[in-house]
């Protein structure tokens, strides 16, 4: 039951990008395209799980009053794992994702959940957090970055939406658009959860 | 102050391990991933001279440069490794060129410029339809070099300029990425001055 409330949090009632509002910076970076966005999603994830794993494992040693920095320590040897496995094994991976994962440091969500989650939950609900985080923030940044994507690029993971002759609105590639884009979603959402509470 | 004391000792452990694991696995994985540029290097200089029969390579004050030449032993072109700083990251590229500056072909080895912006210039035009997924309809293949870097194919070296609208026919006009000005700046300054260093060392020798 425990692990299901968890998976609901993550994706919906707790999303990171639309509720907690964590980790703008490289949601608004990186959401130019929907596939920039499940990259970045993906990439994330990853490091989430690793992190929240570690940070759940080790909580008992670390005196509560240093575990930002030892925390920030697990987080940024992760990011550089991943980095030096990703170059070293899977190039080709590391051509397309290579891009953002050095963005993932400056991802507030995973020390977020590190501190909200992870110090204070056993290894495997760390992990299911990890997951569930991850999806939500995933989806979120695919909404976002496709969005963009179709309005100011006129495609759609890679794949064109209108004639070609249609000349698209490049405000929405910009930063700008992203704050825009980000903006209306979230008032979207915020009126849905407004409208289920009167309910 | 025995408080301090244990702060202090489990930081340094906690930095101790991240340390001692990073550098155990940089040192597992820097041969890998040295051998990988190289292969990158080496694809990036057969294309941009068309593949030559034979490279040979130098390397002068900071100036990377391979001569082909083709079956016959005839030489066919200069590739140089041109770098310039672009928004967020220093844009490599390997531009192939004959005697006089015109380029045969170049080829963006390395970048990371901001992903949907500046990173396109690594990206293939496309000409496919989201809707071609339903009506199952088949077009025709597209060009698999990056329109950006296609551009530069032909042209002069010295007539290299950046414009914001689409390049005139037969002009050294690049036309800039959407939104990346900078990045195609630095993209063509970077080839200029490679090329142009290039030419400079070999026309005293």
């Amino acid at each position: 039951m425990k692990v299901l409330k968890i998976i609901k949090n993550g994706i919906l009632s707790e999303n990171p990008v639309f509720r907690l509002l964590l980790g703008l910076c490289p949601t608004l970076a990186v959401t130019t395209s929907a596939n920039n966005a499940i990259g970045m999603g993906l990439a994330t994830t990853f490091v989430l799980v690793m992190s929240n794993v570690i940070v759940s494992m080790i909580k008992g040693f670390i005196p509560a009053k240093v575990r930002i920095p030892a925390f920030i320590v697990v987080i940024a040897t992760f990011v550089t794992i991943v980095q030096f496995v990703m170059a070293g094994f899977l190039p080709e991976l590391n051509k397309s994702l290579g891009l953002f994962i050095p963005l993932i440091v400056v991802n507030c969500i995973i020390m977020g959940r590190a501190e909200a989650f992870a110090s204070k939950n056993n290894t495997f609900l760390a992990a299911v957090d990890g997951i569930a985080m991850g999806i939500g923030f995933t989806l979120a940044l695919t909404l976002i970055g496709g969005v963009r994507e179709i309005l100011g690029s006129n495609t759609f993971f890679g794949y064109l939406v209108l004639p070609q002759s249609y000349k698209p609105m490049l405000f929405f590639i910009l930063s700008p658009g992203g704050f825009f884009t980000m903006g209306v979603l979230l008032a979207f959402f915020n009126w849905i959860s407004s409208r289920k509470k009167e309910a | 102050m025995k408080d301090t004391m244990k702060f202090v000792i489990t930081l340094l452990l906690v930095t101790l391990i991240s340390a001692f694991v990073l550098s155990f696995l940089y040192s597992k994985v820097q041969d890998k991933i040295e051998a990988q540029k190289k292969a990158a290097e080496n694809d990036a200089i057969n294309f941009v001279l068309d593949d030559p029969a034979e490279i040979e390579k130098f390397e002068e004050d900071g100036l990377k440069y391979w001569k082909g030449t083709d079956k016959k032993g005839v030489f066919s072109g200069y590739a140089v490794l041109c770098e310039a700083p672009g928004f967020s990251s220093t844009i490599k590229i390997i531009a192939g060129c004959n005697e006089d500056g015109r380029i045969i072909k170049i080829k963006i080895i390395d970048q990371a410029e901001t992903p949907g912006l500046g990173a396109n210039m690594e990206v293939v035009q496309t000409n496919k339809y989201i809707w071609d997924f339903i009506t199952g309809k088949k077009r025709e293949a597209v060009s698999p070099i990056p329109f950006f870097q296609e551009q530069f194919f032909g042209k002069s070296y010295g007539e290299l300029r950046v414009v914001k609208e689409p390049p005139k026919e037969g002009s050294g006009e690049i036309e800039t990425l959407t939104g990346a000005t900078i990045s195609s700046q630095a993209a063509v300054d970077a080839i200029k001055a490679g090329i142009g260093k290039l030419l400079e060392r070999e026309g005293s020798k």
